[in-house]
């Protein structure tokens, strides 16, 4: 009893841990990266003792400095929604962790400890309900700051989470129809098979349509360039115009953790979770030729640094993407979203049951 | 634990419940509202529905609050009328429903022996979604499209009234 | 029924008025747009500019004339050198002196160049504010390589250079200004390769700019509008090939015309005047001849510094150029010298009494124009259609305020 407690406990620990560093070191990959792409230096001036590492105190720096400002609330507006708007935007980020799988069950001391902090058997209708509450941060912190510009960034949030969340909703269908769960682990597990005997069955191969759509829908869930229009900087400044401080970060750590957890996400259903191709829970193996055996506790860790690997790739394309694509406009978004998305996503159900009765 | 979990629960939602009706900021009052569905979905969460406390919280929480909170939103709702206490007829009519309704949940309470759940233990898979599925599409197949059919015309019905006043 | 109409009058829909700036970040702090929306859609817009004016006029009519030379930097500050020339060939026409050939080759292959920074900074504005922010950073790097030319023959950099001399610029180019301008321009073609990949066919910046912020050739003429964004309706008015000035009679180059007047289209005529202008300094860098870069006349150009300090006529020159009450006196008169400015017909209006300061000196900016236009272009747009509208006016808070 007291042994799950603090198993969990631990678990809990190295995701977050994990999740929460990678969203601080995204601040400063994002900075990076985009200053890679646009022949520039980026940020390095930040040094601890003469130190700079590449700028990677920035994070801390910012962090500092964000603490360290002014928290100020616009006396118009209401304090009370005004502090946890951001808080809303943290949690709803981050309780999306609690079902994404992370590695294959690891036995140890007789125990079968499932490397995914809770098995919920609803999965990812969990992952569609939590993230869906995302809204209530944007919506609340744009209403409560009594600006109008913040209002119009959170009308725009609004109708383009609602949106995109259907088109999201739409194309997991796909997926639980191959895999026949709508369990994450489930479906991690099931992508360890194999078509033909050696191409790895995963969610890509399976659902190359349902992935394009779902990760589309999820880039715009998590609010960024090109679906940036609840912030739009050059437009309406957007929903946090009146935060400062912490409570800015705080969108600002929502916004990386968001983007961790789409990372996360897009892995467990798409991109075989945990799996590493032809490696199972023996070994290294090649179907019908060799297998080479491996100790259990070395495959699980591998494969939990493969899913860490696959999220960081995927945290690493959507910044190419924001910084490479312009911004939609209100009623593109809108039609791209219900007269594109949808319909290609209903589409994507229909072919895939054809499939599933044909063959 | 169990029981614990349970109570602050029903806790959690009595007094967002309440706080529904007694808030005077609308703004508030909707979102005592989201609290109440979220604690309710808690509840259905702990009684093995999963999958009803998950659908709460997208339908309810996620999707329906959404158009309450827009409408809110775009109020000003310094004007909008605060609550006063004035006893008149409707008020009394309304305390004497309030009572039968609380007669009504309350008596077949106490006709129970405990309060403790029923001792029988549930089938594997109950509340799963396989199992919830299964019984929708074979059980209450007639309902659920008639429901389908439903939704099918409100929704034809929306995009008509909302694209007709176009000039 | 009293409550229902309480209600009603209460629940009913209205506008919401919306101050776009100047501390807008799309707004560049220099305009205010009063706004009425109805949702996301502009219902109606009331564009307040003035927020850079700086008097340029009147100071200038305090000034001497070639004091007057710095304040021309700041009208239209990302292509300066346009100014510059725009009205030292103003003034010079009121003397009815003509430079050296020399000279208009390099006031040509330096307005050029200013033209290059001008649009690249327009179009990499507009793009960023789009939130394409990497194409923004590719023409800001190709334009750093061009601010490294005019600050080679200059001395000063993009802003304030101050090349001009009345009869004449103030010095000759610089040696191997050649090849580094075509090293420049090879960096820029790069650029606009990159950026034609970016933008170019780019569905979502299509979309964006696409039969947003349209304007027809006649309402734009009827506007006084000119420059890129005139072409981009059709009609091909270039002062350059209109009213040729300096050697572009003896150019080739091409000007480009849209066909819709929309903000893609102004995007394409901008990214193709770039291609000119580099055509055009390409030609003027190899056909430039020899010879003086000052006009000689004792009346205008300054002595040099060396004859200043060890003869005495120069000396004497040098005090009545620079006393009170002589200097460069052009005789009573006035002229009116139009230059194609990066976003339009850039005029200089200059009366003379005869004395050592303009009488009078009117500029027209052409930004002004086209912002009289701008509240009708936004008008039944979105509230997000504004901003690449509004950045396609390459609005130049110096020039249009002045």
């Amino acid at each position: 009893m007291y042994l799950d407690i603090i198993i969990t406990l631990i678990k809990i620990a190295i995701v977050f841990g994990f999740v929460l560093n990678v969203a601080a070191i995204l601040s400063w990959a994002e900075r990076k990266q985009s200053a890679v792409m646009q022949d520039r230096i980026g940020a390095n001036r930040a040094d601890v003792l003469g130190f700079r590492i590449f700028g990677l105190f920035h994070p801390i720096a910012d962090t500092i400095k964000m603490l360290t400002k002014e928290d100020w609330v616009p006396p118009a507006g209401d304090a009370f929604v005004h502090t946890m708007a951001p808080f809303l935007a943290l949690f709803t980020a981050l309780v999306v962790f609690a079902v994404i799988p992370f590695g294959d069950t690891l036995h140890i001391a007789g125990r079968d400890i499932p490397l995914q902090i809770a098995d919920l058997n609803v999965g990812i209708l969990f992952i569609v309900a939590f993230g869906g509450l995302g809204f209530y941060s944007v919506v609340l912190a744009g209403w409560s700051s009594e600006n109008k510009y913040s209002l119009l960034g959170s009308l725009r949030a609004a109708a383009q989470l609602i949106s995109y969340e259907l088109a999201l909703g739409l194309s997991i269908v796909g997926i639980v129809m191959v895999y026949g769960s709508i369990e994450l682990d489930d479906i991690a597990r099931a992508q360890g098979q194999y078509i033909l005997g050696f191409i790895p069955y995963w969610g890509i191969i399976a659902q190359p349509l349902g992935f394009l759509l779902f990760f589309t829908a999820a880039v715009a869930e998590t609010k960024r360039v090109p679906f940036d229009l609840p912030e739009s900087e050059s437009e309406i400044i957007g929903y946090f115009t009146e935060y400062s401080g912490m409570k800015f970060g705080a969108f600002w750590m929502g916004e990386f953790i968001e983007v961790v957890a789409v990372a996360g996400v897009v892995t467990a259903l798409y991109f075989g979770g945990w799996q590493i191709p032809f490696v199972n829970n023996q070994g290294i193996f090649f179907p019908g030729l060799f297998t080479i055996p491996l100790p259990h506790v070395l495959i699980v860790l591998l494969q939990v640094a493969a899913f860490g690997l696959k999220v960081l790739f995927f945290c690493w394309f959507m910044l190419l993407v924001r910084w490479t694509l312009p911004r939609f406009r209100y009623d593109q978004l809108m039609a791209f979203g219900w007269k594109f998305m949808v319909p290609l996503a209903l589409l994507n159900i229909l072919v895939t049951g054809l499939f599933m009765y044909v063959f | 634990m169990e029981n614990l979990f349970f109570y602050i629960a029903a806790m959690l939602a009595i007094v967002s419940a309440s706080s529904v009706i007694l808030q005077r900021k609308v703004m508030y009052s909707v979102l005592s509202l989201i609290v109440t569905l979220l604690s309710v979905a808690w509840m259905y969460a702990m009684l093995s529905a999963p999958f009803l406390a998950v659908v709460q919280v997208i339908l309810y929480a996620g999707a329906i609050m959404v158009l309450f909170l827009f409408v809110v939103m775009m109020l000003k709702y310094e004007k909008t009328e605060t609550f006063r206490f004035r006893p008149g007829l409707l008020w009394c009519l309304g305390l004497v429903a309030a009572i039968a309704f609380l007669i009504e949940i309350v008596l077949p309470l106490n006709m129970t022996e405990s309060l403790a759940p029923a001792a029988t233990a549930l089938a594997p898979g109950f509340g799963s979604i396989k199992s919830l599925g299964s019984i929708l599409y074979t059980q209450y197949l007639l309902p659920i499209e008639l429901t389908g059919i439903l939704l099918l015309v409100a929704v034809v019905g929306v995009a008509l009234l909302s694209g007709v006043k176009k000039e | 029924m009293e409550k229902t109409a309480t209600l009603a009058r209460e629940l009913h829909t209205r506008e919401m008025t919306l101050h776009m700036g100047p501390s807008h970040p799309a707004m560049h702090g220099t305009i205010r747009i009063f706004l009425e929306l109805d949702g996301e859609t502009v219902v109606s817009a009331d564009v307040e500019i003035g927020y850079l004016h700086r008097a340029f006029e009147k100071t200038c009519e305090n000034r001497t004339y070639h004091q007057a030379i710095i304040y021309t930097d700041r009208l239209n500050y990302v292509s300066p050198l346009i100014n510059n020339f725009g009205y030292a060939m103003a003034v010079e026409k009121l003397f009815g002196v003509d430079v050296p050939e020399r000279c208009k080759y390099i006031r040509v292959i330096m307005s050029e160049i200013c033209r290059i920074t001008d649009h690249l900074t327009n179009v990499g504005a507009t793009a960023m504010e789009l939130g394409a922010i990497t194409a923004f950073l590719y023409m800001i790097k190709a334009r750093e390589t061009l601010w490294k030319l005019i600050e080679e023959a200059a001395g000063g950099r993009g802003v304030t250079p101050s090349y001009v001399r009345i009869g004449g610029v103030k010095d000759d180019l610089p040696v191997g200004f050649t090849d580094m301008a075509l090293n420049a321009f090879k960096v820029v073609r790069e650029v606009l390769q990159e950026v034609h990949g970016l933008l170019t066919k780019n569905r979502i910046f299509v979309d964006r700019t696409k039969g947003v912020g349209v304007i027809t050739s006649e309402e734009a003429l009827s506007y006084g509008i000119t420059g890129p964004f005139l072409r981009s309706t059709g009609v091909d008015y270039d002062v350059r090939k209109a009213k040729p000035y300096m050697v572009y009679d003896k150019i080739n180059f091409d000007i480009p015309v849209g066909t819709n007047g929309d903000n893609y289209d102004r995007y394409l005529v901008r990214m193709e005047e770039i291609q000119q202008s580099m055509r055009i300094c390409e030609q003027a860098l190899s056909n430039m001849p020899p010879g003086p870069v000052k006009v000689d006349d004792p009346r205008i150009t300054f002595p040099c510094k060396k004859d200043v300090y060890t003869k005495m006529e120069s000396l004497i020159n040098h005090f009545k150029l620079f006393m009170d009450g002589h200097g460069i006196m052009p005789p009573k008169g006035e002229v009116y010298q139009a230059v194609e400015g990066a976003n339009g017909e850039l005029g200089f209006y200059v009366v003379s009494d005869g004395s050592g300061r303009p009488y009078r000196l009117r500029c027209r900016g052409p930004c002004f124009m086209i912002m009289s236009g701008l509240s009708r272009m936004i008008k039944g747009g979105m509230v997000a259609d504004i901003v690449p509208t509004f950045g396609s006016v390459n609005m130049i808070g110096g020039e249009c305020d002045r």
